[in-house]
C-alpha cells in the first residue's frame, strides 16, 4: 500500500525512482503488507523484519523529499510559466493595440486626404499637416510593430510596401489636382480603393492573429497541473502518516503532519492563485480588452464612413457606391457604439455627425453641390470636420484609456504569480525536509 | 542512500529541463498569414445589344418651327416659355468628362463643349447665356432624369439611338463621334490593329470594350472602371494605348502631354444629340431652329476650338442635320 501510494506521490519522477531503487523495486512484489498476519511473514523473523523496515523507511523518506522537490520545482516552473504567459500576454495585448492603431490612421489618413481633395488644389495647411502626421505615425508604428513581433514580420513588410504605395498615389493626385486635372481624383479613388482592398486585409489579419495569441495566453489552465500533483502528494504523505501509525504505535508523526499541513496550504493556495486569475483574466477579456476591440472597431468603422462622405461629393453624382458603403460603415458605428457601455456621449456626439452627413446628401441631392462642399470640407462649429473631429478625438482618447487598462490589469496579475511561484518552490522544500526529519525520527530506533 | 538520491535529481532536471525546451519552441508564434491575392478583372465582353430595328432613321430629328423666335417673342403656353418663367434651364450634365462637362477645380464652376451647348440654349429663352442650373447626373440617370422632369434637357455626350428614341426625345445631331485610340507620344500606331498583342485599356461593361473586342481580336484587353481609370494604367505603364469615343480621348490627352490621339479614321460612330421629355416636342424644334443658327453663324465652330481642337485638331464641318419625325 505504501508503495502503491509513494510511485503515486512521487508522480513523475516514478519510473526514476524505479530504476534509482533497485531494491526496493525487487523487494516490492514479494513484500506483503508490514503488519498484516499474512503467513509469510509471521514465518519471518523477528531480525528479518528489522531488516525491512528500515529499509522501507528510507524509501518512504526519499519519496516524502522527491514528491515535496518536484511539487515545488514543477509549482514554481507552472506559475513562473503563468507568469511569462501574462507577459507575453500583455505584450500580444499592446501589438493588437498597436495594429490598430496603424488601421484607423491610415483611415484617418484617408479620410483628410479625401477632404482635403474636395477644397481643390489648394489644401488647408491644417489638412495637410493632419495628413503628414497620420502617415509618419503609421510608418513608425509599422517598425515598431515589427520589433515587437517577429512573427508579424512578413506581413508587416507587406502592409509596409502597401502603405508606400497608397502615399506615392496620394501625391500623384496632389500633383494632378494641384494642376487641375481631373485624373487626380481617379488616383485619389484608385489609392483609397486600394487601401480597402489591399491594406485593410493585411491589417485584419495582423488583428486577428494578435488577438488569437493573446486569447491563448491568456489561459489559467495550468495552474490546475501544482493543484491536481498537491492533492496527490497530500493523499500519499496522509496514507504515509497512517501507515507509520500502525507500524511504530504512535498516533503522530510531526514531521509527518506537518508535511501534509505544508501540502494542504499549497493546495488551498494554489487553488486561490489560479481561481483568482482565471476570474482577472476573464474579467479583462469581457472588459477592458473587449472594449478595445470595440472601440479600435469602431473608430475604423467612423474614418471609413468619413472617407466615404468625401469620396461621395468627389464622384459628384456618381458616387452612390461610396454612399452606400457610408451606410453599412455608419450602422456598424452606431451598433458598436451601443455595446460600449459608460460612454453614451460617444452615441450622441456620433449622432450629431450623422446628422451633419444627413444635411450634406439633402444639400448634394438636391443640386447644391457647392454647399455641399462647403459644409463637408468647412471648419466651422457645425462642419462635418468640426462635429467628426470632436466624435473622433474623444473615441481616440476613450480608445487609449481601455487599452491602459487592458495593459494594467494583465500586468497587476504578474505579481502574483511570481509569489506564488516563490511560495510554492518554498512550500516543496518544506514538505520534502518536514517529511524526511519525521521519518528520520523512526530510522533513529533502529540504530 | 547517496546514489539513490542523486539519480531522482538528475532526473527531475531532465523533466524541468524538458519542460522549459517544450515550453520554448510554443514561445514563437507561427507567422501572421498574408492575405491570398485576389483575382484579377478580366474583361469579357458584354451582352450583345441586338440593333434595335429602326423603321425611321434615328438621326431624324423634329423640323424647326421656322426663325428662332426671340425671348419676348416666346409663344405662350410653350415649354420655353414656362422655363422662361421659372427664371432657369435646368440641365443635367456630367462632371468628370473632361473637355465635355468637368468641373474646374480652380473656378469651381463645370465647364465644356456640353456646357457651352446648355449655355446656348440659355441665351436664346433668357437672352443670357448664364441663367442655367447645372444637376450632376450618372450615364444611366439620364434617361430618367428626363422622364421624371428633373430636367429640362440633358447634355452629356450622348450618343443618339433608336432604342433611347422610345423613352425620350433628342435634338438634331450637334456632334459626330467615333471611335479612336489614343497613344503614347511618339508611337507609330494609328488603328487598333497597330496594337496586336499589346495592352489597351478601355472601360468595363461600355460598347468601346465590346469593340475592341469585336474589332482587335489580337489585343489585349485590360478594363479598368472609367476612361480616366484608364488613363491611370496608361501614366503607370500598364497599357499601351485606350480606346473610346475622340472626345473622351481628347479629354485625356489634354491631361498628359505625353498622351496623343494620332490622326486615323473613327471605326465607330457616335452621333451625339441633347436628349428632352418625349413630351417636349416644341422644346426640341426651338433648340434644333437654334443649333441652325449656331451652324451657320460659326458658333459651332468657336465652342469646338475652344474645347477640343487643342487635342483633336481643326474643326470639321458641323453635323448636318437631318429632320422628317413626327409624332
Amino acid at each position: 500500500m505504501s508503495q502503491a501510494s509513494q510511485t503515486g506521490a512521487a508522480g513523475v519522477a516514478a519510473p526514476a525512482e524505479t530504476t534509482a531503487a533497485p531494491p526496493a523495486a525487487d523487494q516490492a512484489p514479494v513484500s506483503p503488507q508490514p503488519t498484516s498476519a499474512s503467513p509469510s511473514i509471521e514465518a519471518q523473523t523477528p531480525a528479518q523484519r528489522k531488516m525491512y523496515t528500515p529499509q522501507r523507511l528510507r524509501l518512504l523518506s526519499l519519496g516524502v523529499v522527491v514528491a515535496g522537490l518536484v511539487i515545488g520545482l514543477i509549482g514554481a516552473l507552472t506559475f513562473a510559466y503563468l507568469a511569462l504567459s501574462l507577459s507575453r500576454a500583455k505584450a500580444d495585448t499592446a501589438q493588437l493595440i498597436r495594429v490598430q492603431k496603424i488601421q484607423s490612421n491610415l483611415l484617418s489618413a484617408d479620410a483628410t486626404a479625401t477632404n482635403a481633395f474636395l477644397v481643390g488644389g489648394l489644401e488647408p495647411p491644417a489638412q495637410r499637416a493632419a495628413y503628414d502626421q497620420a502617415m509618419s505615425s503609421t510608418s513608425s508604428l509599422i517598425a515598431e510593430a515589427a520589433r515587437a513581433q517577429p512573427a508579424d514580420g512578413s506581413a508587416l513588410a507587406a502592409l509596409n510596401q502597401q502603405v508606400v504605395n497608397y502615399a506615392v498615389a496620394i501625391e500623384q493626385a496632389r500633383a494632378n489636382n494641384r494642376q487641375g486635372l481631373p485624373v487626380g481624383a481617379q488616383y485619389l479613388r484608385n489609392a483609397s480603393a486600394e487601401l480597402r482592398a489591399d491594406t485593410l486585409p493585411i491589417l485584419d489579419n495582423l488583428v486577428s492573429a494578435n488577438t488569437a495569441r493573446a486569447a491563448d495566453e491568456m489561459q489559467a489552465g495550468a495552474g490546475y497541473i501544482v493543484l491536481i500533483l498537491a492533492v496527490l502528494a497530500l493523499g500519499a504523505v496522509i496514507a504515509a502518516q497512517i501507515w507509520l501509525a500502525r507500524t511504530f504505535k504512535r498516533t503522530i508523526n510531526v514531521g509527518m503532519v506537518a508535511s501534509a499541513a505544508v501540502l494542504l496550504l499549497i493546495v488551498i493556495g494554489s487553488l486561490v492563485a489560479v481561481l483568482q486569475l482565471r476570474g482577472a483574466l476573464n474579467e479583462i477579456s469581457t472588459g477592458s480588452l473587449a472594449a478595445v476591440n470595440t472601440a479600435a472597431d469602431t473608430r475604423i468603422d467612423a474614418n471609413n464612413a468619413k472617407s466615404n462622405e468625401s469620396l461621395t461629393l468627389i464622384a459628384r453624382g456618381s458616387g452612390q457606391a461610396f454612399e452606400a458603403a457610408w451606410k453599412s460603415s455608419a450602422d456598424s458605428v452606431t451598433g458598436n457604439l451601443a455595446r460600449l457601455s459608460g460612454k453614451p456621449e460617444l452615441a450622441s456626439q456620433w449622432q450629431a455627425y450623422a446628422d451633419v452627413h444627413t444635411q450634406i446628401r439633402e444639400l448634394d441631392d438636391g443640386g447644391q453641390w457647392d454647399k455641399a462642399v462647403a459644409k463637408a470640407t468647412g471648419s466651422g462649429k457645425d462642419s462635418s470636420n468640426t462635429v467628426f473631429g470632436t466624435f473622433d478625438s474623444n473615441l481616440a482618447s476613450y480608445l487609449d484609456g481601455v487599452s491602459m487598462d487592458a495593459s494594467n490589469s494583465l500586468a497587476d496579475e504578474q505579481p502574483i504569480m511570481i509569489v506564488a511561484a516563490i511560495l510554492v518552490l518554498l512550500g516543496g522544500v518544506a514538505v520534502a525536509l518536514l517529511g524526511r526529519w519525521g521519518v528520520s525520527e523512526r530510522l533513529k530506533e533502529y540504530r | 542512500m547517496r546514489l539513490q538520491w542523486r539519480r531522482p535529481l538528475l532526473a527531475l532536471a531532465a523533466v524541468a529541463s524538458l519542460s522549459a525546451l517544450s515550453a520554448c519552441t510554443a514561445f514563437t508564434y507561427s507567422p501572421t498569414p498574408l492575405p491570398s491575392e485576389a483575382p484579377t478583372q478580366q474583361p469579357a465582353p458584354s451582352a450583345p445589344a441586338s440593333p434595335a430595328a429602326c423603321r425611321e432613321n434615328p438621326l431624324a430629328s423634329y423640323a424647326p418651327g421656322g426663325p428662332l423666335p426671340t425671348p419676348e417673342t416666346l409663344p405662350n403656353g410653350s415649354t420655353m416659355a414656362k422655363i422662361q418663367k421659372r427664371g432657369r434651364l435646368v440641365a443635367g450634365v456630367s462632371a468628370d468628362t473632361y473637355l465635355l462637362g468637368s468641373r474646374n477645380p480652380f473656378t469651381g464652376e463645370i465647364e465644356g463643349f456640353d456646357i457651352d451647348m446648355v449655355k446656348a440654349v440659355a441665351k436664346a429663352i433668357f437672352g443670357n447665356e448664364n441663367r442655367y442650373q447645372l444637376k450632376v447626373i450618372t450615364a444611366a440617370q439620364r434617361i430618367p432624369a428626363l422622364e421624371k422632369g428633373d430636367v429640362d434637357i440633358v447634355a452629356r455626350n450622348m450618343t443618339i439611338n433608336c432604342d433611347r428614341w422610345k423613352q425620350i426625345a433628342f435634338s438634331s445631331e450637334y456632334y459626330r463621334s467615333g471611335q479612336k485610340i489614343l497613344v503614347r507620344k511618339g508611337s507609330k500606331a494609328n488603328s487598333l490593329n497597330d496594337l496586336d498583342g499589346q495592352k489597351v485599356c478601355a472601360p468595363i461593361g461600355t460598347s468601346s470594350m465590346d469593340n475592341l473586342i469585336k474589332k482587335a481580336p489580337k489585343v489585349i484587353p485590360v478594363g479598368a472602371d472609367t476612361h480616366t481609370g484608364c488613363l491611370v494604367l496608361f501614366q503607370e505603364g500598364q497599357v499601351a494605348a485606350i480606346t473610346g469615343d475622340d472626345t473622351v480621348l481628347a479629354g485625356l490627352a489634354a491631361q498628359d502631354p505625353y498622351a496623343v490621339v494620332p490622326d486615323q479614321r473613327a471605326f465607330t460612330e457616335e452621333p451625339y444629340g441633347l436628349g428632352f421629355n418625349e413630351k417636349d416636342v416644341d422644346f426640341v424644334r426651338f433648340v434644333n431652329a437654334r443649333l441652325e443658327e449656331m451652324r451657320t453663324d460659326g458658333e459651332w465652330t468657336r465652342i469646338y476650338d475652344r474645347w477640343l481642337r487643342g487635342s483633336l485638331g481643326p474643326a470639321p464641318k458641323p453635323p448636318i442635320p437631318v429632320y422628317g419625325r413626327t409624332r
